[in-house]
């Protein structure tokens, strides 16, 4: 299979997750543009060695996650002591009040500042787990063991039931 | 009366309205060979400069008389070559390949920095030292050349404070260089277990 077509095939399964991955690690609408254009083209590039060495969601998240790293690195913006950790977000008192979760929209606005205020490698298991992939493969994605990244996720469960124990879109409060 | 079931926060996020892809693979193209379009242009720019340097120094094998002068430029033209080959081999951007694992990345990513560090670190090493015996010999023999020309006193001592602010200025400019990219490397392994 090309170059192009294997890139085609990636985009269309793949771009709306590409899209809320951009979304949710990037505040700024520009960067956003340009992340997102960085990820298109390093995606096209790679996909002259892609020979199935891994599942095409895989490579394609690997791709998106690096290319985010590099970015970060490249516009000087890093600087991890400023992010949180999860346990340490599970320690923080909420200052989101739960209350005021009470619509999809403020439910996503948290999950996008969230993902914004996560260490990468906490961030990105976050992100992968709300596209519903599986603990294993976000291991292979992310570089850490499957027990490592079943820790995670039992975290990122227990934040996510604090945060919408109360004010749940569903509740019929949005 | 029983409250509905909470939907999954997964089913929320999924939910994200997206536009269509916003670019076409004409456009990836077109914006990759633009990328590699201004990488193959800066490295042309390197080499077209070493070329100058050669040609310069080159000529002067002929135009210049006393034998110092002569074997100042052909260390010169030596230096500037192993200089290039350096660069070439050495300590030209090695690109980390992005489908790795995000960890293996950002290690990798790490080593690349380092080795770009010890290349600024020993600026000195590869990049002012070989110049130094040929740009030498050129001076003194340069200076030999006016003491016998008819009043010309010793006006070399200005060139000289030039050639040796700009191997310093060059040498603190990549010294400040490494130390910026320590705080880059600092910041991933802080990221590795």
């Amino acid at each position: 299979m090309k170059q192009d077509d294997r890139y085609t095939q990636a985009v269309a399964s793949f771009g709306p997750a590409l899209q809320r991955l951009v979304r949710g690690f990037e505040a700024d609408a520009d960067q956003r543009r340009d992340l997102l254009q960085d990820i298109h083209i390093e995606l096209w590039r790679s996909m002259r060695v892609f020979e199935e060495q891994c599942s095409l969601r895989t490579w394609v998240y690997r791709v998106a996650h690096n290319v985010r790293a590099s970015y970060v690195m490249r516009s000087r913006r890093l600087n991890f002591a400023a992010y949180v950790c999860l346990d340490e977000l599970a320690d923080m008192p909420d200052r989101d009040n739960p209350e005021l979760i009470a619509s999809d929209q403020q439910a996503l606005a948290w999950l996008h500042q969230t993902l914004q205020r996560l260490k990468p490698p906490d961030a990105q298991v976050m992100g992968l787990y709300l596209e519903d992939i599986g603990a294993g493969e976000i291991a292979e994605i992310v570089g850490i063991s499957p027990g490592a990244v079943a820790t995670k996720i039992h975290r990122i469960k227990t934040i996510l039931a604090r945060m919408f124990q109360n004010g749940g879109p569903a509740d019929g409060q949005a | 009366m029983a409250k509905p079931e909470k939907p999954d926060v997964r089913v929320i996020w999924g939910a994200q309205t997206v536009e269509p892809n916003p670019v076409t693979v004409e456009q990836i193209r077109v914006n990759a060979n633009k990328f590699q379009s201004a990488v193959q242009r800066r490295n042309r720019v390197e080499y077209a400069a070493a070329v100058l340097v050669v040609a310069g120094f080159g000529s002067y094998l002929w135009i210049f008389p006393t034998p110092l002068m002569r074997l100042g430029s052909l260390l010169i033209i030596a230096g500037t070559i192993f200089i290039v080959v350096w660069i070439h081999f050495r300590a030209s951007a090695n690109p980390v390949p992005s489908q790795i694992s995000f960890m293996d990345y950002i290690s990798r990513y790490r080593e690349e920095l380092r080795r770009q560090q010890t290349a600024l670190r020993t600026v000195w090493l590869w990049y002012l030292g070989p110049l130094v015996p040929g740009l030498a010999l050129f001076t003194i023999g340069m200076s030999r050349l006016l003491e016998h020309a008819p009043r010309s006193g010793h006006p070399m001592w200005p060139f000289l404070v030039v050639v040796v602010g700009v191997f310093v200025g060059v040498w603190l400019l990549n010294l400040w260089g490494a130390r910026r990219l320590q705080r880059q490397i600092d910041e991933l392994s802080s990221l590795l277990p």
